[in-house]
């Protein structure tokens, strides 16, 4: 799904870092941050094999559209995004998710880069669910969209 | 219960993330009357899981949304849309 200044994605295959660094070029933008999260292979004590990575596709590329149309609002019209993330069983090392900002310069494209990250964290639909060397897996616990009692 | 003024339709409400750990397909259809909102549902999903502490705890954490948008509380169910049962969320 792209619009002018703005791409976001959901995909089951490789990321593309390259991409995302190409859409955001633009002549007059002097700053381009990159933010790739990867699968580590540690959590809360546990050696992690891999992780199954679980959205909801149509959702997710609205709300990703919506978290960074609150982005380009805040950092600036001509503020460049990417967004992307990926679903299916990832290993160790592999990268989940990619988000890039780039705009004139570096404080706005820093700053606008984290909040799109922030705000997939806490607002996208995606879950994750952690396998474990000793075969154990895990759904991971989140945070929670909806506010009733 | 169906009645004349309300007549009951089904509602398929997609699973994700850890709710596929407590039922064996990919989504729920639960026959609801038209006049029924979200927390009906929800009321109606936790009977499903009466036997299941885990579960309802889950569900009550949880959100129903369409391909849209996360829906209210108090909302009535939208017609002729699936609807998703979203845990709370965890990407990256």
């Amino acid at each position: 799904m792209t619009r002018m200044n703005i791409h976001v994605g959901t995909t089951d295959q490789p990321l593309d870092a390259a991409a995302a660094l190409e859409f955001c070029a633009a002549p007059g933008h002097g700053a381009v941050d990159l933010f790739i999260g990867r699968v580590r292979d540690f959590n809360q004590g546990k050696p992690v094999l891999g992780v199954s990575y679980d959205l909801h596709e149509a959702l997710c590329r609205n709300v990703f559209r919506e978290l960074a149309e609150e982005t380009v609002a805040q950092w600036g019209s001509d503020t460049r995004l990417w967004l992307t993330h990926r679903h299916g069983r990832l290993d160790v090392g592999e990268a989940s998710v990619i988000a890039a900002a780039s705009s004139p310069h570096r404080d706005e494209a820093f700053r606008a880069c984290r909040q799109l990250v922030e705000q997939m964290k806490h607002r996208a639909p995606i879950w994750k669910q952690e396998h474990y060397t000793d075969g154990d897996s895990e759904w991971v616990q989140g945070h929670a969209l909806c506010s009733h009692g | 219960m169906n009645n004349a003024a309300t007549p009951a339709r089904e509602v398929r409400i997609n699973l994700f993330g850890g709710f596929r750990q407590f039922h064996d397909q990919p989504a729920i259809s639960i026959e609801i009357e038209r006049s029924a909102t979200v927390a009906t549902l929800r009321g109606r999903i936790a009977e499903l899981f009466e036997d299941d502490a885990n579960a309802r705890a889950l569900l009550k954490a949880s959100a129903f949304a369409t391909d849209r948008r996360v829906l209210g509380e108090d909302e009535g169910i939208p017609a002729d849309e699936e609807l998703a049962l979203l845990p709370p969320v965890c990407g990256g």
